[in-house]
Protein backbone atom coordinates (compact mmCIF):
# COMPACT_ATOMS: atom_id res chain seq x y z
CA UNK A 1 0.00 0.00 0.00
CA UNK A 2 1.38 3.43 -0.93
CA UNK A 3 1.73 6.18 1.67
CA UNK A 4 -1.21 8.28 0.42
CA UNK A 5 -3.59 5.35 0.23
CA UNK A 6 -2.59 4.18 3.66
CA UNK A 7 -3.31 7.61 5.14
CA UNK A 8 -6.76 7.77 3.51
CA UNK A 9 -7.47 4.29 4.84
CA UNK A 10 -6.39 5.13 8.39
CA UNK A 11 -8.39 8.36 8.55
CA UNK A 12 -11.45 6.65 7.12
CA UNK A 13 -11.28 4.01 9.88
CA UNK A 14 -10.76 6.77 12.52
CA UNK A 15 -13.86 8.61 11.24
CA UNK A 16 -15.93 5.43 11.33
CA UNK A 17 -14.69 4.72 14.85
CA UNK A 18 -15.80 8.21 15.95
CA UNK A 19 -19.24 7.53 14.45
CA UNK A 20 -19.39 4.18 16.18
CA UNK A 21 -18.46 5.77 19.53
CA UNK A 22 -21.07 8.53 19.23
CA UNK A 23 -23.84 6.14 18.20
CA UNK A 24 -23.01 3.70 21.00
CA UNK A 25 -23.71 6.48 23.49
CA UNK A 26 -27.23 6.98 22.11
CA UNK A 27 -28.10 9.53 19.52
CA UNK A 28 -29.56 12.23 21.72
CA UNK A 29 -26.56 12.69 23.97
CA UNK A 30 -24.00 12.20 21.24
CA UNK A 31 -25.74 14.44 18.75
CA UNK A 32 -26.45 17.15 21.29
CA UNK A 33 -22.86 17.23 22.46
CA UNK A 34 -21.56 17.45 18.90
CA UNK A 35 -24.22 19.77 17.49
CA UNK A 36 -23.85 22.35 20.27
CA UNK A 37 -20.21 22.73 19.37
CA UNK A 38 -20.09 21.88 15.68
CA UNK A 39 -23.07 23.76 14.29
CA UNK A 40 -22.13 27.30 15.44
CA UNK A 41 -18.50 26.46 14.57
CA UNK A 42 -19.48 25.65 10.96
CA UNK A 43 -21.08 29.08 10.50
CA UNK A 44 -18.18 30.94 12.15
CA UNK A 45 -15.57 29.08 10.04
CA UNK A 46 -17.63 29.69 6.92
CA UNK A 47 -17.97 33.42 7.58
CA UNK A 48 -14.21 33.74 8.09
CA UNK A 49 -13.58 31.87 4.84
CA UNK A 50 -16.18 33.91 2.98
CA UNK A 51 -14.46 37.18 3.92
CA UNK A 52 -11.09 35.70 2.89
CA UNK A 53 -12.53 34.45 -0.42
CA UNK A 54 -13.93 37.83 -1.38
CA UNK A 55 -10.74 39.71 -0.47
CA UNK A 56 -8.33 37.55 -2.49
CA UNK A 57 -7.82 40.12 -5.26
CA UNK A 58 -6.39 38.64 -8.48
CA UNK A 59 -3.03 37.02 -7.62
CA UNK A 60 -2.79 34.74 -10.69
CA UNK A 61 -4.49 36.48 -13.61
CA UNK A 62 -5.86 40.06 -13.59
CA UNK A 63 -9.07 38.70 -15.17
CA UNK A 64 -9.62 36.10 -12.45
CA UNK A 65 -11.25 37.99 -9.56
CA UNK A 66 -13.53 36.58 -6.83
CA UNK A 67 -16.45 38.74 -8.05
CA UNK A 68 -16.07 37.40 -11.59
CA UNK A 69 -16.19 33.91 -10.05
CA UNK A 70 -19.52 34.83 -8.45
CA UNK A 71 -20.64 36.17 -11.84
CA UNK A 72 -19.80 32.78 -13.38
CA UNK A 73 -21.82 30.99 -10.67
CA UNK A 74 -24.92 33.16 -11.02
CA UNK A 75 -25.08 33.62 -14.82
CA UNK A 76 -27.63 31.08 -16.06
CA UNK A 77 -26.35 29.03 -19.03
CA UNK A 78 -29.64 27.64 -20.32
CA UNK A 79 -27.91 25.69 -23.12
CA UNK A 80 -26.15 23.55 -20.51
CA UNK A 81 -29.42 22.61 -18.76
CA UNK A 82 -30.10 18.87 -19.20
CA UNK A 83 -32.10 16.09 -17.55
CA UNK A 84 -28.97 14.51 -16.11
CA UNK A 85 -27.98 17.88 -14.57
CA UNK A 86 -31.52 18.28 -13.21
CA UNK A 87 -31.44 14.77 -11.73
CA UNK A 88 -28.02 15.45 -10.21
CA UNK A 89 -29.38 18.69 -8.69
CA UNK A 90 -32.49 16.89 -7.37
CA UNK A 91 -30.27 14.11 -5.99
CA UNK A 92 -28.09 16.71 -4.29
CA UNK A 93 -31.02 18.48 -2.62
CA UNK A 94 -32.66 15.18 -1.60
CA UNK A 95 -29.33 14.01 -0.19
CA UNK A 96 -28.54 17.22 1.65
CA UNK A 97 -31.99 17.41 3.24
CA UNK A 98 -31.86 13.65 3.98
CA UNK A 99 -35.00 12.96 1.93
CA UNK A 100 -35.74 9.59 0.35
CA UNK A 101 -33.45 7.62 2.66
CA UNK A 102 -35.44 7.13 5.86
CA UNK A 103 -33.49 9.62 7.99
CA UNK A 104 -36.35 12.13 8.24
CA UNK A 105 -38.63 9.31 9.43
CA UNK A 106 -36.03 8.39 12.04
CA UNK A 107 -35.81 11.98 13.26
CA UNK A 108 -39.62 12.34 13.10
CA UNK A 109 -39.99 9.36 15.42
CA UNK A 110 -38.23 11.40 18.13
CA UNK A 111 -40.79 14.25 17.81
CA UNK A 112 -43.62 14.75 20.26
CA UNK A 113 -47.20 15.13 19.10
CA UNK A 114 -47.29 18.88 19.64
CA UNK A 115 -43.87 19.67 18.12
CA UNK A 116 -43.84 22.29 15.39
CA UNK A 117 -43.19 20.53 12.08
CA UNK A 118 -43.86 23.41 9.65
CA UNK A 119 -41.46 25.92 11.21
CA UNK A 120 -38.77 23.30 11.87
CA UNK A 121 -38.96 22.07 8.26
CA UNK A 122 -38.76 25.65 6.92
CA UNK A 123 -35.81 26.41 9.20
CA UNK A 124 -34.03 23.18 8.17
CA UNK A 125 -34.46 23.79 4.44
CA UNK A 126 -33.65 27.51 4.50
CA UNK A 127 -30.63 27.24 6.84
CA UNK A 128 -29.32 24.40 4.70
CA UNK A 129 -29.59 26.61 1.63
CA UNK A 130 -28.00 29.47 3.58
CA UNK A 131 -25.00 27.24 4.30
CA UNK A 132 -24.76 25.73 0.82
CA UNK A 133 -25.90 28.41 -1.61
CA UNK A 134 -24.82 31.57 0.19
CA UNK A 135 -21.82 30.47 2.27
CA UNK A 136 -20.32 27.51 0.38
CA UNK A 137 -21.16 28.98 -3.03
CA UNK A 138 -19.44 32.25 -2.13
CA UNK A 139 -16.39 30.41 -0.74
CA UNK A 140 -15.64 27.56 -3.16
CA UNK A 141 -16.44 29.16 -6.51
CA UNK A 142 -14.64 32.52 -6.04
CA UNK A 143 -11.53 30.89 -4.49
CA UNK A 144 -11.26 28.29 -7.25
CA UNK A 145 -11.97 30.84 -9.99
CA UNK A 146 -9.40 33.29 -8.61
CA UNK A 147 -6.62 30.69 -8.72
CA UNK A 148 -7.63 28.36 -11.54
CA UNK A 149 -10.16 30.22 -13.73
CA UNK A 150 -13.19 28.57 -15.37
CA UNK A 151 -11.18 25.41 -16.18
CA UNK A 152 -10.66 24.84 -12.44
CA UNK A 153 -14.40 24.99 -11.84
CA UNK A 154 -15.00 22.04 -14.15
CA UNK A 155 -13.43 19.50 -11.79
CA UNK A 156 -16.86 18.63 -10.28
CA UNK A 157 -16.72 16.47 -7.14
CA UNK A 158 -12.97 16.99 -7.06
CA UNK A 159 -13.45 20.73 -6.54
CA UNK A 160 -13.32 20.52 -2.75
CA UNK A 161 -10.74 17.79 -2.53
CA UNK A 162 -8.39 18.44 -5.43
CA UNK A 163 -8.68 22.06 -6.61
CA UNK A 164 -9.08 23.69 -3.21
CA UNK A 165 -6.11 22.02 -1.43
CA UNK A 166 -3.88 23.28 -4.25
CA UNK A 167 -5.33 26.73 -3.85
CA UNK A 168 -4.84 26.72 -0.07
CA UNK A 169 -1.24 25.65 -0.57
CA UNK A 170 -0.46 28.78 -2.58
CA UNK A 171 -2.67 31.48 -1.05
CA UNK A 172 -1.66 33.78 1.81
CA UNK A 173 -2.89 32.32 5.12
CA UNK A 174 -3.62 29.11 3.20
CA UNK A 175 -2.69 26.59 5.92
CA UNK A 176 -5.03 28.31 8.41
CA UNK A 177 -7.93 28.72 6.01
CA UNK A 178 -7.39 25.25 4.55
CA UNK A 179 -7.57 23.72 8.02
CA UNK A 180 -10.75 25.69 8.76
CA UNK A 181 -12.32 24.57 5.47
CA UNK A 182 -11.62 20.88 5.95
CA UNK A 183 -12.72 20.99 9.60
CA UNK A 184 -15.95 22.53 8.32
CA UNK A 185 -16.41 19.76 5.75
CA UNK A 186 -15.61 17.20 8.42
CA UNK A 187 -18.28 18.55 10.80
CA UNK A 188 -20.84 18.78 8.00
CA UNK A 189 -20.06 15.22 6.93
CA UNK A 190 -19.97 13.65 10.36
CA UNK A 191 -23.32 15.12 11.49
CA UNK A 192 -24.99 13.63 8.39
CA UNK A 193 -23.17 10.34 8.89
CA UNK A 194 -24.42 10.12 12.48
CA UNK A 195 -28.00 10.33 11.19
CA UNK A 196 -27.33 7.53 8.70
CA UNK A 197 -25.49 5.41 11.24
CA UNK A 198 -28.09 5.98 13.93
CA UNK A 199 -31.21 4.96 12.11
CA UNK A 200 -29.73 1.58 11.26
CA UNK A 201 -28.76 1.08 14.90
CA UNK A 202 -32.19 2.30 16.06
CA UNK A 203 -33.87 -0.08 13.58
CA UNK A 204 -31.95 -3.08 14.96
CA UNK A 205 -32.62 -1.95 18.53
CA UNK A 206 -36.32 -1.23 18.23
CA UNK A 207 -37.40 -3.92 15.80
CA UNK A 208 -35.20 -6.84 16.76
CA UNK A 209 -34.22 -6.02 20.35
CA UNK A 210 -30.50 -5.82 19.49
CA UNK A 211 -28.73 -3.97 22.27
CA UNK A 212 -27.56 -0.49 21.10
CA UNK A 213 -23.86 -1.22 21.74
CA UNK A 214 -23.98 -4.50 19.81
CA UNK A 215 -26.13 -2.95 17.09
CA UNK A 216 -23.76 -0.06 16.53
CA UNK A 217 -20.80 -2.46 16.37
CA UNK A 218 -22.66 -4.51 13.75
CA UNK A 219 -23.45 -1.36 11.71
CA UNK A 220 -19.79 -0.29 12.06
CA UNK A 221 -18.65 -3.61 10.63
CA UNK A 222 -21.16 -3.37 7.75
CA UNK A 223 -19.91 0.14 7.00
CA UNK A 224 -16.31 -1.07 6.87
CA UNK A 225 -17.31 -3.97 4.61
CA UNK A 226 -19.41 -1.83 2.25
CA UNK A 227 -16.97 1.08 2.17
CA UNK A 228 -13.76 -0.91 1.94
CA UNK A 229 -13.77 -1.05 -1.89
CA UNK A 230 -13.82 2.78 -2.04
CA UNK A 231 -10.57 2.88 -0.09
CA UNK A 232 -9.03 -0.14 -1.82
CA UNK A 233 -9.85 0.64 -5.47
CA UNK A 234 -7.40 3.52 -6.00
CA UNK A 235 -4.69 1.69 -4.05
CA UNK A 236 -4.98 -1.67 -5.79
CA UNK A 237 -5.64 -0.42 -9.32
CA UNK A 238 -3.51 2.76 -9.14
CA UNK A 239 -6.35 4.73 -10.75
CA UNK A 240 -8.37 7.72 -9.58
CA UNK A 241 -11.67 6.93 -11.33
CA UNK A 242 -13.42 5.67 -8.17
CA UNK A 243 -15.72 3.45 -10.24
CA UNK A 244 -17.17 1.64 -7.21
CA UNK A 245 -18.19 4.94 -5.61
CA UNK A 246 -19.39 6.37 -8.94
CA UNK A 247 -21.67 3.41 -9.59
CA UNK A 248 -23.08 3.49 -6.04
CA UNK A 249 -23.65 7.24 -6.38
CA UNK A 250 -25.38 6.84 -9.77
CA UNK A 251 -28.05 4.78 -8.05
CA UNK A 252 -28.08 5.38 -4.28
CA UNK A 253 -26.97 9.01 -4.27
CA UNK A 254 -29.10 10.12 -7.22
CA UNK A 255 -31.69 7.92 -8.90
CA UNK A 256 -33.04 5.94 -5.93
CA UNK A 257 -33.23 9.04 -3.72
CA UNK A 258 -35.65 10.63 -6.16
CA UNK A 259 -37.57 7.37 -6.69
CA UNK A 260 -37.88 6.77 -2.94
CA UNK A 261 -38.81 10.44 -2.47
CA UNK A 262 -41.71 9.89 -4.85
CA UNK A 263 -42.85 6.87 -2.83
CA UNK A 264 -42.59 8.96 0.37
CA UNK A 265 -44.75 11.72 -1.13
CA UNK A 266 -47.35 9.21 -2.31
CA UNK A 267 -47.51 7.52 1.10
CA UNK A 268 -47.48 10.74 3.14
CA UNK A 269 -49.86 12.80 1.02
CA UNK A 270 -52.01 10.53 -1.09
CA UNK A 271 -52.53 7.62 1.32
CA UNK A 272 -53.03 9.75 4.44
CA UNK A 273 -55.21 12.26 2.51
CA UNK A 274 -56.48 15.14 4.70
CA UNK A 275 -55.19 13.42 7.86
CA UNK A 276 -51.71 14.28 6.60
CA UNK A 277 -52.47 17.99 6.66
CA UNK A 278 -53.96 17.71 10.16
CA UNK A 279 -50.81 15.97 11.40
CA UNK A 280 -48.51 18.52 9.78
CA UNK A 281 -50.39 21.49 11.25
CA UNK A 282 -50.83 20.02 14.73
CA UNK A 283 -48.77 22.16 17.12
CA UNK A 284 -47.34 24.24 14.27
CA UNK A 285 -47.14 28.01 14.64
CA UNK A 286 -47.36 28.52 10.88
CA UNK A 287 -50.16 26.51 9.26
CA UNK A 288 -50.00 24.97 5.79
CA UNK A 289 -53.12 26.23 3.94
CA UNK A 290 -55.46 23.62 2.49
CA UNK A 291 -55.00 24.91 -1.08
CA UNK A 292 -51.20 24.59 -0.80
CA UNK A 293 -51.53 21.02 0.46
CA UNK A 294 -54.03 20.12 -2.28
CA UNK A 295 -52.30 21.82 -5.21
CA UNK A 296 -48.58 21.99 -4.45
CA UNK A 297 -47.94 19.04 -2.14
CA UNK A 298 -50.50 16.60 -3.60
CA UNK A 299 -50.15 17.46 -7.26
CA UNK A 300 -47.23 19.66 -8.34
CA UNK A 301 -44.54 17.96 -6.19
CA UNK A 302 -45.28 14.35 -7.28
CA UNK A 303 -45.85 15.50 -10.89
CA UNK A 304 -42.44 17.20 -10.94
CA UNK A 305 -40.74 14.13 -9.48
CA UNK A 306 -42.50 11.81 -11.98
CA UNK A 307 -41.49 13.97 -14.98
CA UNK A 308 -37.93 14.13 -13.67
CA UNK A 309 -37.80 10.36 -13.17
CA UNK A 310 -39.22 9.55 -16.61
CA UNK A 311 -36.73 11.78 -18.46
CA UNK A 312 -33.85 10.69 -16.23
CA UNK A 313 -34.68 7.04 -16.88
CA UNK A 314 -34.61 7.71 -20.64
CA UNK A 315 -31.28 9.46 -20.12
CA UNK A 316 -29.89 6.58 -18.03
CA UNK A 317 -30.95 4.07 -20.72
CA UNK A 318 -29.37 6.19 -23.48
CA UNK A 319 -26.10 6.46 -21.55
CA UNK A 320 -26.01 2.71 -20.95
CA UNK A 321 -26.35 2.82 -17.14
CA UNK A 322 -28.86 -0.05 -17.22
CA UNK A 323 -26.54 -2.38 -19.16
CA UNK A 324 -24.81 -5.30 -17.42
CA UNK A 325 -21.54 -3.45 -18.00
CA UNK A 326 -22.38 0.26 -18.12
CA UNK A 327 -20.95 2.31 -21.00
CA UNK A 328 -18.87 4.57 -18.74
CA UNK A 329 -16.83 1.56 -17.55
CA UNK A 330 -16.10 0.15 -21.03
CA UNK A 331 -13.07 2.41 -21.53
CA UNK A 332 -11.31 0.99 -18.46
CA UNK A 333 -11.78 -2.81 -18.51
CA UNK A 334 -9.68 -3.39 -15.39
CA UNK A 335 -12.18 -1.32 -13.37
CA UNK A 336 -15.27 -3.30 -14.50
CA UNK A 337 -15.08 -5.70 -11.48
CA UNK A 338 -15.41 -2.66 -9.18
CA UNK A 339 -18.63 -1.63 -10.93
CA UNK A 340 -19.99 -5.18 -10.65
CA UNK A 341 -18.94 -5.22 -6.99
CA UNK A 342 -20.97 -2.02 -6.40
CA UNK A 343 -24.01 -3.64 -8.00
CA UNK A 344 -23.68 -6.78 -5.88
CA UNK A 345 -23.46 -4.65 -2.72
CA UNK A 346 -26.53 -2.69 -3.86
CA UNK A 347 -28.58 -5.82 -4.48
CA UNK A 348 -27.51 -7.47 -1.19
CA UNK A 349 -28.34 -4.33 0.82
CA UNK A 350 -31.68 -3.93 -0.98
CA UNK A 351 -32.76 -7.55 -0.48
CA UNK A 352 -31.60 -7.59 3.16
CA UNK A 353 -33.38 -4.30 3.96
CA UNK A 354 -36.52 -5.48 2.19
CA UNK A 355 -36.67 -8.73 4.18
CA UNK A 356 -35.94 -7.02 7.52
CA UNK A 357 -38.42 -4.18 6.93
CA UNK A 358 -41.09 -6.58 5.68
CA UNK A 359 -40.63 -8.78 8.76
CA UNK A 360 -40.80 -5.85 11.15
CA UNK A 361 -43.92 -4.37 9.51
CA UNK A 362 -45.73 -7.70 9.43
CA UNK A 363 -44.83 -8.33 13.10
CA UNK A 364 -46.32 -4.93 13.97
CA UNK A 365 -49.48 -5.65 11.98
CA UNK A 366 -49.83 -9.06 13.68
CA UNK A 367 -49.51 -7.42 17.09
CA UNK A 368 -52.12 -4.79 16.20
CA UNK A 369 -54.53 -7.40 14.85
CA UNK A 370 -53.94 -9.56 17.92
CA UNK A 371 -54.89 -6.65 20.15
CA UNK A 372 -58.15 -6.16 18.30
CA UNK B 1 -20.60 40.46 -12.87
CA UNK B 2 -23.56 41.23 -15.14
CA UNK B 3 -26.70 42.95 -13.87
CA UNK B 4 -28.79 39.85 -14.64
CA UNK B 5 -26.44 37.61 -12.62
CA UNK B 6 -26.44 40.13 -9.76
CA UNK B 7 -30.27 40.27 -9.75
CA UNK B 8 -30.50 36.47 -9.83
CA UNK B 9 -28.06 36.19 -6.92
CA UNK B 10 -29.76 38.87 -4.85
CA UNK B 11 -33.21 37.35 -5.41
CA UNK B 12 -32.02 33.86 -4.37
CA UNK B 13 -30.10 35.18 -1.37
CA UNK B 14 -33.07 37.35 -0.37
CA UNK B 15 -35.55 34.47 -0.32
CA UNK B 16 -33.13 32.25 1.65
CA UNK B 17 -32.24 34.95 4.19
CA UNK B 18 -35.87 36.00 4.78
CA UNK B 19 -37.04 32.39 5.26
CA UNK B 20 -34.09 31.58 7.56
CA UNK B 21 -34.64 34.68 9.69
CA UNK B 22 -38.41 34.23 9.92
CA UNK B 23 -38.27 30.54 10.83
CA UNK B 24 -35.43 30.88 13.34
CA UNK B 25 -37.13 33.96 14.82
CA UNK B 26 -40.41 32.04 15.21
CA UNK B 27 -38.70 29.04 16.80
CA UNK B 28 -36.80 31.26 19.27
CA UNK B 29 -39.93 33.24 20.15
CA UNK B 30 -41.97 30.10 20.74
CA UNK B 31 -39.27 28.33 22.73
CA UNK B 32 -39.26 31.25 25.19
CA UNK B 33 -43.03 30.91 25.65
CA UNK B 34 -42.82 27.20 26.54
Amino acid sequence: MRGGGQKVFIFWIITLAILWYITRKGVNKGLERLAKFAMPAIYIFALALLIRALTLGSPVNPDWTPIKGLGFLWSPRWNELSWSATLAAAGQIFFTLSLGMGIIQNYASYLKDEDDIVTSATATASLNEFAEVILAGTIVIPITFTFLGTEGLKSGVGLSFIALPNVFRTMAGGPLFGTLWFLLLFFAGITSSIAMFNYLTAFLEEEFGVERKKGSTFVFMMYVLGGLPIALEPVLTKTADLMYLTELDNWVGTYFLVLLGLIEVIVAIWLFKSKGLEEINKGSYWKIPKWFYKIVMSFITPAFIIILLVFSTINYVKNGYFKLIPDFALGTPKLIPWVIDARVVLIVVFVLSFILTYRSISQKLDKENGRK
Amino acid sequence: MSTAAMMFMMLSWGIIIILSALSIGTIMKNSKKR
